[in-house]
Formats: structure tokens, C-alpha cells, sequence
């Protein structure tokens, strides 16, 4: 085996080429990560949303609350179902909602469609995963709202103390909530009766429903299913929230993953001049190295392991240029929901792990021919060269 | 020979590398067309937005209806030549979210007037107008599904629940490149006729859709509209279509910026990769260009000599990008579709391939800049006795 | 090519006072120390001297590819140091030819391009940038050879295109740096005997530095250099 540190000198020796290299390959490495990463925070922003003792009950055939209906005796049967969890004071914790969709000042001139959710007695109490973080809830029968934590901020009176404006009338916002970074985070939520009323809406666009334990969701999502009093639909509350992100995510993850492929072409082609230029000017060298008994095989295994090098060091670059963008938030529209989210970089060892592979990966294979060239070098003529 | 043939004989000097270089140039080409388009498909339906036209909605958002009501007031005012409306159905064919596409219940006797780019026979045109619920369908859905004149399209509804069946009586083409024809509109009527509506939901509108006389008298128009409506329970906003469009994609500029990001960082590393190349090949002819050098060319000609190379390296690399792109786009809006519905044909514009092969041109001679003027700087007497 | 030849009473090269000193990291080393010398036109001139002597200098200084650090250069009557770096261009161009130890001709490119190399920098058309390269070529023995490239010629070979390019736009003044230091005799001498050639037909002006004794015997004139001074 030929030592390594022949091969960290000699890269050392073209240090531009070698730095170019490398930059080159990181640069791939670095879109690679940060794509699976974003599409990662969106689902974890928006499959993270739920909680699975829940389940959403919808209009048959409905893809979101914003194009449900559901009438309002529905909730009356269904808090009668007998596995339904009951709050602190024996309410049972069924809460029809109203989701409707709000245009919000953003900047400039533009505008950021944003989801009100009317809510009912129990849609806090179904909903352990909300967490007030400051205020309060807001008074049954006002205008108050408590907005998501990552609406603050977003719009000029977006922010605890401040009034927000829409359908005609004012809402002052009294409190701020965190949701375990789910799809609720980028929500308003209001108080149903005076949100429905405003927005003239007398059906409810969902139920939540929770129930005792997670274990009953299938049963409970059956019994919807068959009963005859209601064309309704039940669904586990994590399960509609995964859906409501799955294009956004498919289209981040396509469109990073193809872009990712296309420029690792470019990178091993980048990797494979590098590693050209390497062995043709280390002819003498290589042919001294056979000279002196080393195999071929162990030739070939030296620029490979040296391509791979150059490839690693790549992954590492670009794996923590990656990192560096989870302090940067993204707030854009979710075209099934047409409303508003926000999510962020969200790094897993496993994508990391993917990174740095991935760019080991493209400099083995930038660094297979040139490899081979050299291996096949007859050694008389490498000597004369 | 000359200098082009001095030129010419130093890109043979290394055809392994030079293919390699180009190659990569040309996928880096090829990205970034694909991301222009990708961009581009953001605003494909702002592009495609007329200038005479307005979009009246609810002040509140898009998704609150407003009266129909309103069709009468604003069809009276002055500089308004033709209103219709439409309503977002949101009915799919099959259960899951894969076989989208749009479908609007418009109004059948005004549509066309407002919405003269889709273009329907005669006689297709008079039998949907005459079937309150008769549908028209674009050429690429229609394409889709199989559907042709005389089929019945069930529509399952998500916002009007139920089984819906239209009559297709029509499939219009775009009377000019870029116009959408992936939907499917059907009447008004059937929708609000139908004993299946609430009383709160008959007689609403998604949106109305106005021309106007003047293209530039378009603000005072949308000014007179909102006025009309201010003090009622249904406040409007009304924007051209294009600015309409424009709130879409400006929702969504945080993927455009990622994405434009993203094409920066494939021009550097082409300027990288086509940089390095350059370096190598400045390296080993430090020789030759001291000799040339002492032979009497100018500075210059050595600076022209590598310049000359990266040029011909950024042509080569823009030319077969120009030729690939096209054919990827194809592939990825064909893996993208099932998703989110059938892509307009030809994405690719040639707007955008002459912007690409531009920047690819002048990326290169700029990652030519450093090698050439290194070229150039090494002292002749010492270049001269340089061993590559 | 100018053959007639007229006895020229003004020397091709002067150099008065002239030191060069060069700078390595902070260290200043001097390399030549106040040479004054008299080159005559159509003399054919070596210098030896062991290896740091400052022999390479000097060629590099009378060829105008390198600027003294004080002292006056004057080749045909021209003080180099008022050129500016694309004047000297064209000067050298115009009036010096060379010949290296490794010849420096550009591998890509055939004999007789690389021979014609020199003429794109003057308004010869076409043809008759040929007929001169053919002539060229003819003098040093290879007019079979033109369409080789360099590495299909052996060293002597490649030296004689090397000097058919420092002759084919008729500089006064060609300046050889070790020109056989990379040759085998027969080959080293194929390229002296042309340098006598150029000399004695053609009337040139050589300047050659050398460590072969050899060569320098069919130089007019030996000079010795030793740590940067004339001896």
C-alpha cells in the first residue's frame, strides 16, 4: 500500500487545483444536504402537526379543512361516541372548527395567505401539543386571537399587543403559541362563533376528535366510515397533516434531488480533470514507485484513495455549509392549502451522513479512470518521461 | 497559419481534458436552464396574464365568494366591455390528490369574452351554452383522460359534495403558445341550480373576471369597482390579472429566491471547473508562453491565446447544454405531473437558452481571467526554463 | 533574407557599468557586478563560466527579456531601457532571434508552424510567410521534416527547427543559451556547424553561452565569466 501522506502532499503540492476541486465538490455536496434538509423541515413542520389519539373528521371526499363542510349536529353525534376523551370537566373533547383563509399585509405591498382556525371550548384541550409561550387564550365570544409563533413577526401587527384587521373588524391579538414546531405554528386562531360569523360561515369545516388512546383511532375512523347519519370522513389527525405537506415536500425533494444529480455529474467530471492533470504529471513518480515493486493494484488504490480524498473533503465542506443554514427560516405558500408555512433547515445525521458520502462517493468515482491510467502505465515509459 | 490556428492547435493540446471540461460545462448549462424554467413555471400564468384584464375577488381572500349579484353593477360601469365569473370546483376524478387538475364552473354565455385565447368551434361552443351542465375542456386534459366530444365527466366534489356528471361538449385549443389548456370549466348553472346547494351558497361566485376598454385606464376601472362595493358585506379587491398572479408567486418567493440561489451557485462552479481547467493548462505552457513571449508577442496575445480557450470552451459547453436541457425539462415535468397536474408543453423558452448560453460564455471568459494573467506575469526569462 | 553584407562600424552590443541583482526572500544576491562590454556586429561571441556565474543573466539582459539593476544595455545602437515592456516586445521581435538549451518549441505544432511562428508578428502575407519558412528550413537540413511535430524529432532535430525559427524574420542578433547543452555530439555539432554558417554566410551576430569547450572553440571570441565579473 502506498502511504497516505504520498497522496495528502501531493494534493498539497496543486493546492489551487486541489482548492477548486474541492470547492467544486462541496458546492454539490452543499445543495445536495440543504435540499434534503428543507424538504425534511417541511415535513417535520407540517407531518408534525397531530397528535395520535386525534383523528379530523371531514366532508366525504375533502383533501383539506378549507374545502370541507361539516353541519353542526355532526359534532352533537359524534361527542357521543363512547371511546371520545373527556376534558377536566367531563367535556367531551370533540371541537368542530372553521378554517378559513386570510390575506395578512406582509412587507411592502404584498400580500401572505394565512389560515384562521375558529376554534371550539375543546381545541385546546384536545390539543396537548399547544403550548401557550405568552398571553393568554383568548375570551369565547370576542375578537381576541393567539397567534402561531412563527406568524410573529410576519405582518406589521403580527405580534402580542397588536390588532389585526380583516373581514371588516378588528381582532386584537392576546396571546402567542408554540405547537412543537407543527403545521399549527403558521396558524390564527379565533374564536369559531365570531370567526364563522364573520366570514358567514354556519357549518363547521372540520371536527377533532380525541379519543382515549391512540390504539383507538381505527376502530373510531371505521365507525365514521359506516354509519349512515353522515357522509363524513375520519382520518388520523398526524396522517392528514403529513398529506397536507406531501406535494410541497415531493416538489422540494424532485426538484433538489434531480438538481443534486445533475450537478454530480458535473462534479465527478470536475474531480476526474483534477485527478487527470494528477497522475500525468506524476508519471516519473508512478512509474518510480512500480519500479521500486509496488503492485499495480496498489497504484490504482492510491489515486483512488487520493480522488477520494479530494471527494471527502468536498463532503465535509459542503455538509457544514449545509449546517449553517439552519438559521434561516423559509415562509412560503402551500399550494394544496393555499395558505402560508413556515419551516426551516432541518439537519439529520442521516443526511449528514449522506453528504459526506455522497461526496466520497463522487470523487471514487472522478477518481476511477484516471486510476486505471495510471495503474496501466508501462513502467519503462513512465520512467523516461 | 495564424493566430486562430495557434489558437486552434493549443485546444488539441490535452482533447481528453478539453472534452471532460466541456462536458461539465455543458451540465452546468444544462442546470441552469432547468432552474430558469423551473422559475419560469412560477410565473407561467402571470406571463401569461392579459393587460386589459381584472381580477375582482373578496377583499378577505380568494377563497370568501362574493354575490352574483355584483355581475350587473360591474358589467354598467363605464370602460367595462365584457365581465364574467368563475367559481374553483375542486372536483378530481379519482380518490387520490394524483389526478389533479382544474375545474371551474364558469359562466358559459360571457366566458369567452372575457377569456378570448381559448378557442372553441362554433358549434361546440353554441351546444355548451345551450346544456346548463355542458363542459369544455382543454386540448392537453382532454388528451389526458381520452375524453372527446360527447363523453360524460364525473367529478367528485370536495367544497360541493357529491357526484357531479358534465357533458363534454368542446375542447378548446390556445389560440397562441403558452396558453393553459389543462382545465376543464363547465356551467354555472348546473352548480347553482342544483337542489344539492345550501341556501347560503346559491347565487355566490368565486371571482369576477372584467375587460376593459383602455388597457391603460385599468386602475381607474378597478378604483371604480372596489369604490362600488366598499359599504356592502362583500368588499372587493380588484388587481389586473397580472398583479392577481404576481400575489401567487410573490407567496412563494421563498423557493423562487432558493432556486435562484441555487442557479447562482451552478454558474460558480462552472466558473470553477472551467477556471481549474484553465490553470492546469496555463501551468504547463508556462514555457511556451515565455517562449512566445521572447520570440516578441505581445502580453496580449498570450491573455487572447488562454481567453480564446476558455470562449471556446463556454461556446462548446453552451451549445450542447442548449441541445440537453430541453429534452431534462421534458423528463422532470413529466415525473412532476402526476402530482400536481399535466405541465404546459415546450417550457423551455428561447428566452431563456440565449440567457444561458450568454452567461455561460461569460462565465467562462471570466474564469479565463486569472490563468491569462498569470500567463503573463511570470517573468519571461524564468518561464523559459520551466519544465511543465 | 538580407545577404549582402557591409561592414558596420558601430558594435551590436554595449554594456557599461551594468550589475543585476536579484532578490531572494530578504537576501539580496548580486549576480553581475559592473560589466562593461563591446559585442562587434557580425562577431560570433561565447561566454562560459561555471554554473551561477551570471552567464544566463547577461544573455537575458542583451536579449531584452530581463532589465538591469543599474548600468546602460545598448543592442544596435538602442538603449533597451527606454522600451517600455511592448516596445521591447516588438524590438525583440524585430531584431533577436534565440536558440535555448531545450528548445522550446511548442509541442502542439509542426515544424514548419512553429518555425513560422516569429513572422505573424510582421505584415508578410501568406505565401510569403511560407516561402520564408521553406527557406528556412532548407538552411538547417530538414526541409523534409515539416510537417513533424517535436516529438517525433530527435534533440538535434528539434535545436535545427529551433534555429531556422531564430533566422526566419532576419534578426541582427541571435543569442544561444547552452544551444548543445541537451545534444549528443553529432548532434551538437550539426548545430554549431549552422552557427558558422549563420555567421559566416549570413554575417549574423551570435551571442552563446556555453559550458561545452567544444563549442565554444568556434566562437571568435571567449569570454569568462566567474561570480558576476568579466574576466
Amino acid at each position: 500500500m502506498v502511504p497516505l501522506f504520498y497522496n495528502t502532499r501531493s494534493l498539497w503540492a496543486r493546492r489551487l487545483s486541489t482548492g477548486l476541486t474541492v470547492v467544486g465538490l462541496g458546492l454539490v455536496v452543499f445543495v445536495f444536504s440543504a435540499v434534503l434538509m428543507l424538504a425534511n423541515g417541511i415535513e417535520s413542520a407540517l407531518a408534525s402537526g397531530g397528535d395520535p389519539s386525534n383523528v379530523v373528521v371531514l366532508r366525504k371526499g375533502a383533501t383539506s379543512e378549507l374545502v370541507s363542510g361539516v353541519g353542526r349536529d355532526a359534532v352533537r353525534v359524534l361527542a357521543t361516541d363512547p371511546q371520545v376523551a373527556s376534558g377536566p370537566e367531563g367535556l367531551p373533547l370533540v371541537a368542530g372548527e372553521r378554517v378559513v383563509l386570510l390575506s395578512l399585509p406582509s412587507g411592502r405591498t404584498q400580500a401572505m395567505n394565512t389560515s384562521a382556525r375558529g376554534i371550539s371550548e375543546a381545541s385546546f384541550e384536545a390539543r396537548p401539543e399547544i403550548q401557550l409561550i405568552s398571553g393568554r387564550r383568548p375570551r369565547p365570544g370576542t375578537n381576541e386571537v393567539v397567534l402561531g409563533r412563527s406568524l410573529v413577526g410576519t405582518s406589521p401587527e403580527a405580534t402580542l399587543g397588536g390588532e389585526l384587521r380583516f373581514a371588516r373588524q378588528r381582532w386584537p391579538v392576546v396571546g402567542v403559541f408554540a405547537a412543537r414546531g407543527g403545521a399549527f405554528e403558521s396558524e390564527v386562531w379565533a374564536d369559531g362563533m365570531r370567526l364563522g360569523t364573520a366570514f358567514g360561515r354556519e357549518d363547521f369545516s372540520s371536527v377533532l376528535v380525541r379519543l382515549r388512546s391512540p390504539a383507538q383511532v381505527d376502530a373510531f375512523v371505521n365507525r365514521v366510515a359506516a354509519d349512515p347519519r353522515f357522509t363524513l370522513e375520519a382520518r388520523p389527525e398526524p396522517a392528514y397533516w403529513a398529506d397536507q405537506a406531501s406535494g410541497l415536500a415531493a416538489f422540494i425533494r424532485v426538484l433538489g434531488l434531480f438538481v443534486s444529480f445533475v450537478f454530480s455529474i458535473g462534479a465527478v467530471l470536475g474531480a476526474m480533470i483534477t485527478m487527470y492533470a494528477q497522475v500525468a504529471t506524476r508519471v516519473a513518480e508512478l512509474g518510480m514507485l512500480r519500479a521500486v515493486g509496488f503492485r499495480r493494484r496498489s497504484v490504482l488504490a492510491s489515486v483512488v484513495v487520493e480522488s477520494a480524498m479530494l471527494g471527502a473533503a468536498g463532503g465535509v465542506l459542503g455538509a457544514l455549509g449545509a449546517l449553517a443554514t439552519r438559521w434561516i427560516h423559509v415562509r412560503t405558500l402551500n399550494f394544496q392549502t393555499f395558505a402560508a408555512v413556515s419551516f426551516g433547515f432541518s439537519p439529520t445525521p442521516a443526511i449528514l451522513l449522506g453528504a459526506l458520502l455522497f461526496g466520497t462517493g463522487m470523487g471514487l468515482l472522478g477518481g476511477l479512470l484516471p486510476a486505471l491510467r495510471a495503474s496501466r502505465l508501462s513502467i519503462l515509459d513512465a520512467l523516461r518521461a | 497559419m495564424n493566430y486562430a490556428g495557434l489558437a486552434a492547435r493549443d485546444l488539441m493540446r490535452n482533447p481528453l481534458r478539453m472534452t471532460l471540461t466541456i462536458l461539465a460545462g455543458a451540465v452546468g448549462v444544462t442546470a441552469f436552464i432547468f432552474l430558469s424554467t423551473v422559475i419560469d413555471l412560477f410565473y407561467y400564468n402571470a406571463r401569461a396574464a392579459q393587460v386589459d384584464r381584472l381580477i375582482v375577488r373578496n377583499k378577505v381572500s380568494f377563497t370568501q365568494p362574493l354575490p352574483l349579484s355584483y355581475y350587473a353593477r360591474i358589467a354598467a360601469l363605464p370602460g367595462v366591455t365584457a365581465v364574467t365569473h368563475q367559481e374553483w370546483f375542486g372536483g378530481k376524478v379519482g380518490d387520490s390528490q394524483k389526478d389533479f387538475f382544474a375545474n371551474f364552473a364558469v359562466d358559459a354565455r360571457t366566458f369567452l369574452d372575457v377569456f378570448p385565447e381559448f378557442v372553441v368551434p362554433p358549434a361546440q361552443l353554441a351546444a355548451f351554452r345551450g346544456d346548463p351542465c355542458g363542459a369544455l375542456v382543454g386540448e392537453q386534459l382532454a388528451q389526458r383522460f381520452g375524453w372527446k366530444v360527447g363523453d360524460r365527466v364525473t367529478l367528485k366534489g370536495q367544497l360541493y359534495p357529491g357526484d357531479w356528471t358534465f357533458n363534454v361538449h368542446g375542447v378548446y385549443r390556445g389560440a397562441r403558445p403558452g396558453v393553459d389548456t389543462t382545465t376543464l370549466v363547465f356551467g354555472y348553472r348546473c352548480l347553482n341550480e342544483s337542489d344539492r346547494l345550501t341556501e347560503a351558497m346559491k347565487d355566490k361566485v368565486g371571482i369576477y373576471a372584467v375587460r376593459v376598454d383602455d388597457p391603460a385606464r385599468s386602475a381607474e376601472v378597478a378604483a371604480a369597482i372596489d369604490r362600488l362595493f366598499d359599504n356592502s358585506p362583500y368588499p372587493t379587491k380588484t388587481e389586473s390579472e397580472k398583479a392577481f398572479q404576481m400575489g401567487f408567486v410573490a407567496m412563494s418567493s421563498a423557493i423562487v429566491t432558493a432556486v435562484r440561489v441555487v442557479s447562482s451557485v451552478i454558474l460558480l462552479i462552472i466558473l470553477l471547473v472551467i477556471g481549474n481547467t484553465l490553470a492546469m493548462g496555463v501551468r504547463e505552457r508556462t514555457r511556451d508562453f515565455a517562449t512566445l513571449r521572447a520570440l516578441g508577442f505581445r502580453p496580449r496575445t498570450v491573455v487572447g491565446l488562454v481567453l480564446a480557450e476558455s470562449s471556446f470552451i463556454g461556446l462548446c459547453s453552451a451549445a450542447l447544454g442548449v441541445t440537453v436541457a430541453p429534452v431534462l425539462v421534458g423528463v422532470f415535468t413529466k415525473l412532476i405531473a402526476a402530482r400536481f397536474g399535466p405541465m404546459p408543453d415546450n417550457l423551455t423558452r428561447a428566452h431563456t437558452l440565449w440567457i444561458s448560453a450568454l452567461a455561460a460564455v461569460v462565465v467562462a471568459l471570466l474564469a479565463g481571467v486569472g490563468p491569462a494573467l498569470r500567463a503573463v506575469r511570470l517573468p519571461v526569462a524564468e518561464g523559459l526554463r520551466k519544465v511543465a | 533574407m538580407n545577404l549582402d553584407a557591409r561592414p558596420a562600424p558601430a558594435p551590436m552590443v554595449r554594456l557599461r557599468g551594468v550589475s543585476k541583482t536579484y532578490r531572494r526572500g530578504t537576501v539580496e544576491v548580486p549576480v553581475l557586478a559592473g560589466v562593461d562590454l563591446t559585442i562587434a556586429t557580425g562577431a560570433f561571441e561565447a561566454f562560459m563560466g561555471p554554473s551561477g556565474s551570471g552567464k544566463s543573466t547577461l544573455l537575458n539582459l542583451v536579449s531584452g527579456l530581463d532589465r538591469p539593476t543599474t548600468g546602460v544595455v545598448e543592442v544596435a545602437g538602442r538603449d533597451l531601457a527606454l522600451l517600455d515592456d511592448r516596445e521591447l516586445s516588438d524590438w525583440r521581435a524585430a531584431h533577436v532571434g534565440f536558440v535555448f538549451q531545450l528548445y522550446n518549441l511548442i509541442p502542439v505544432l509542426t515544424a514548419a508552424e512553429n518555425v513560422e511562428l516569429p513572422l505573424l508578428l510582421t505584415p508578410l502575407s501568406r505565401g510569403e510567410r511560407r516561402r520564408h519558412v521553406a527557406a528556412a528550413l532548407e538552411l538547417v537540413g530538414l526541409g523534409h521534416r515539416v510537417g513533424h511535430r517535436p516529438p517525433q524529432m530527435s534533440g538535434g532535430e528539434q535545436q535545427r527547427v529551433a534555429i531556422a525559427r531564430a533566422i526566419v524574420s532576419d534578426p541582427d542578433l541571435i543569442i544561444a543559451d547552452e544551444p548543445t547543452g541537451d545534444l549528443d555530439r553529432k548532434g551538437a555539432e550539426a548545430v554549431l556547424d549552422l552557427f558558422g554558417v549563420l555567421h559566416r554566410d549570413l554575417h549574423k551576430t551570435l551571442v552563446m553561452v556555453t559550458h561545452d569547450p567544444h563549442a565554444a572553440e568556434r566562437a571568435g571570441r571567449v569570454h569568462h565569466l566567474d561570480k558576476g565579473v568579466l574576466q
